[in-house]
């Protein structure tokens, strides 16, 4: 893998030990992201997304979360071997987050201004007084008046909230942002508002970003890549055209067959089949075998490691489409 | 909030008049004759009932409980003791001060010594420290101040001879009466503040605190106290009212000359005004803390302080 790339992990293997038992969230991932770029995560609820994200900012709570093994490298240096002072420097400065939740993720007893003045006093070498200029400029930026600044997160609506969160997390120019599924929460009427927000300023700011989804239509939107993550593996992953238009994994396809389409004529939607493992028990061998109809009886039997189509392509599948 | 104090305030109104009534229905419950308590038994018995019948005490039950409310409710009139024939309202001033000093003091330490104790054990969760201040603490809140107080002066009073047992007459005297109120409320605080610092530190607001860069000695002391102090606040001021109680008893057993050696003295001496003076200025003020306790958490919180400020904040919080 080149030096240059903005982020390269590999081979990441994280579980949560809790008291039931071993969940074995992340089983093996790799995954590229060159800077300005942005790629998109998707996966159900429960398949390992946000686990990744915040391993990458190596935030996960510790315990119960353990990262067994494997690599994150940002413009060639690997996080998960940096001290707290220099992850530090990287949190919020050169990676930041935008989290799922934004009723949730702002402090209830800081000022939406505090809030976002602080990472900047942080990082960018800022008197207090210079730090709040600057905060009231990212809050204008994300389209909230300068006057809001000193309102507090219960007088903001979700929306409002979200754009402030995304206000933190810009504010310091990071070179990687990871938008852990930033409108899922919200009302759909704004969701297209604040995504384009995201899209518009990451493009401003020269910002790579994974975005983290479950819909496959925000990522044909916005995103150059895509990879599709299930139980903890990524089991596709290529340009969006190429997981688009020559979707290898029967996976991938029965994402898109379970997509309600205005275009075509046939209005019933094919969810798949039977439910996401238990992370805490995961079958044998493919985890999407007992599901899939395409699995043979090699599914069940051994790991299936990824394969290299070319051009970037890669799927872990041993029987894919075509 | 000028209008919630007033409001509060007013309330506390009925409050205490339960507490006056309830004292009043105990003394006359109570066996005993005051009259004898007062005068000494081998006073005749024409004098006693003459002074009874000054007193009020052959009146009607309610009769007698509406005058003294209203004496002390228009008037702040406490009456006389029987045993002194000086002014409630002076016995207890010179008393009051004493009883505060050594609550504010055992308050202090408590907090001092209770709440760092408590994020400690939190930000170790599970570790070696954690279960052992735990332990201790658990030990702490199982055992009496009384009982505390008791070992106290022995162990350090009548054995090591290091403190003085009994009075007030300088610093080193609060040190032991203190320290044995404080014991409990430090268990207490520690207990309250690990389980809402654990609580706070699991929510995603310090996750983003983290994300952003912050130090993680700041994420507890900036980002989770602040929130975990909503809880603890609570918690001070409920120790605060078990620790007044606690003071009455620890000042008997040090021969402290406060409010709680005058309450029990007044009790033996059937000085009725006395009884009911020293409760409903204890009761006054335990209110007045916990309004003082509402009062703080809009400090701390702004979500209740907007509440305060009325209806004004509703409106544009919907933009
Ligand atoms: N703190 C935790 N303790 C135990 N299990 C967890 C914890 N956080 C996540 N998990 C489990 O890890 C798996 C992956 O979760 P997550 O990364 O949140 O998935 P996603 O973001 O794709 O919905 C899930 O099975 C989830 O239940
Ligand atoms: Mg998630």
């Amino acid at each position: 893998m080149s030096e240059e790339k903005t982020l390269s992990i590999s081979d990441l293997v994280v579980e949560y030990h809790t008291d039931h038992g071993v969940v074995h969230a992340v089983n093996g991932v790799s995954l590229g992201l060159e800077a300005r770029e942005t790629l998109g995560l998707v996966g159900e609820t429960g398949a390992g997304k946000t686990t990744i994200a915040m391993s990458i900012l190596k935030i996960l709570p510790t315990p119960p979360a353990k990262i067994v093994s494997g690599e994150v490298k940002f413009e060639g240096q690997d996080i998960m071997k940096m001290d707290s002072h220099d992850l530090r420097k990287v949190r919020g400065n050169k990676i930041s987050m935008i989290f799922q939740d934004p009723m949730t993720a702002l402090n209830p007893v800081f000022t939406i201004g505090e809030q976002i003045a602080e990472g900047i006093h942080l990082h960018q070498n800022l008197k207090k007084g210079d730090a709040e200029i600057k905060a009231m400029e990212m809050l204008e930026m994300v389209g909230i008046r300068r006057e809001r600044f000193t309102d507090y997160p219960h007088q903001f609506s979700g929306g409002m909230k979200q754009r402030a969160i995304i206000a933190i997390a810009l504010a310091c120019n990071p070179k990687l942002l990871l938008a852990d599924e930033p409108t899922t929460a919200l009302d759909v009427t704004i969701q297209a508002q604040v995504l384009d927000l995201i899209g518009e300023l990451k493009e401003r700011l020269n910002t790579a970003m994974i975005l983290i989804t479950h819909d496959l239509g925000v990522v044909a939107k916005s995103c150059d890549k895509v990879a599709i993550i299930y139980a903890g593996q990524i089991f596709e992953y290529g340009t969006k055209f190429q997981v688009y238009a020559e979707t290898r994994h029967p996976y991938t396809q029965g994402l898109f067959d379970s997509l309600p389409s205005i275009n075509k004529e046939v209005p019933r939607l094919k969810p798949i089949p039977g439910l996401m493992p238990n992370p805490m028990d995961l079958p044998a061998g493919c985890p999407f075998h007992p599901r899939c109809p395409r699995a043979m009886a090699e599914c069940s039997e051994r790991a299936i490691n990824p394969t290299d189509l070319g051009d970037g392509h890669w799927v872990r599948c041993i029987n894919p489409i075509n | 909030m000028i209008r919630y104090v007033t409001k509060r305030l007013l309330w506390m109104v009925p409050v205490l008049l339960g507490v006056t009534l309830i004292v009043f229905t105990l003394i006359h419950i109570a066996p005993g004759d005051p009259a004898e308590a007062a005068l000494g038994f081998e006073t005749s018995d024409e004098i006693k009932a003459e002074w009874r019948e000054e007193q009020g005490l052959n009146d009607p039950f309610l009769i007698q409980f509406g005058r003294y409310a209203y004496r002390v409710f228009t008037q702040l009139d406490f009456g006389t003791s029987y045993s002194t024939r000086r002014p409630i309202i002076d016995e207890i001033k010179a008393r009051f001060p004493t009883t505060v000093k050594v609550c504010l003091v055992a308050v202090t330490l408590t907090n001092l010594i209770g709440v760092p104790i408590g994020i400690i054990s939190a930000v170790k969760q599970y570790s070696f420290t954690d279960n052992l201040l735990m332990v201790l603490a658990l030990i702490g809140v199982s055992m009496p101040s009384f009982w505390v107080g008791l070992m106290f002066s022995i162990i350090f009073a009548l054995h090591l001879r290091w403190l003085p047992a009994s009075g007030l007459y300088g610093p080193k005297y609060y040190i032991l009466p203190s320290t044995a109120l404080a014991l409990v409320g430090i268990a207490m605080s520690a207990r309250m503040t690990r389980s809402s610092v654990l609580d706070v530190i699991r929510q995603d607001y310090i996750t983003t605190a983290r994300a952003k860069g912050v130090a993680e000695y700041k994420v507890i002391m900036k980002h989770a106290l602040r929130n975990a102090l909503i809880p603890i606040i609570t918690q001070i001021g409920l120790s605060l009212s078990i620790l007044i109680g606690g003071a009455m008893v620890t000042e008997v057993v040090f021969a402290i000359p406060g409010m709680g050696t005058y309450l029990v003295q007044s009790i033996r001496a059937l000085d009725y005004p006395a009884i009911l003076g020293t409760s409903i200025v204890i009761a006054f003020f335990s209110s007045a803390i916990l309004l003082l306790v509402d009062l703080l958490y809009a400090l701390v919180d702004p979500r209740i302080r907007s509440q305060f400020k009325g209806k004004k904040h509703l409106r544009g919080s919907k933009a």
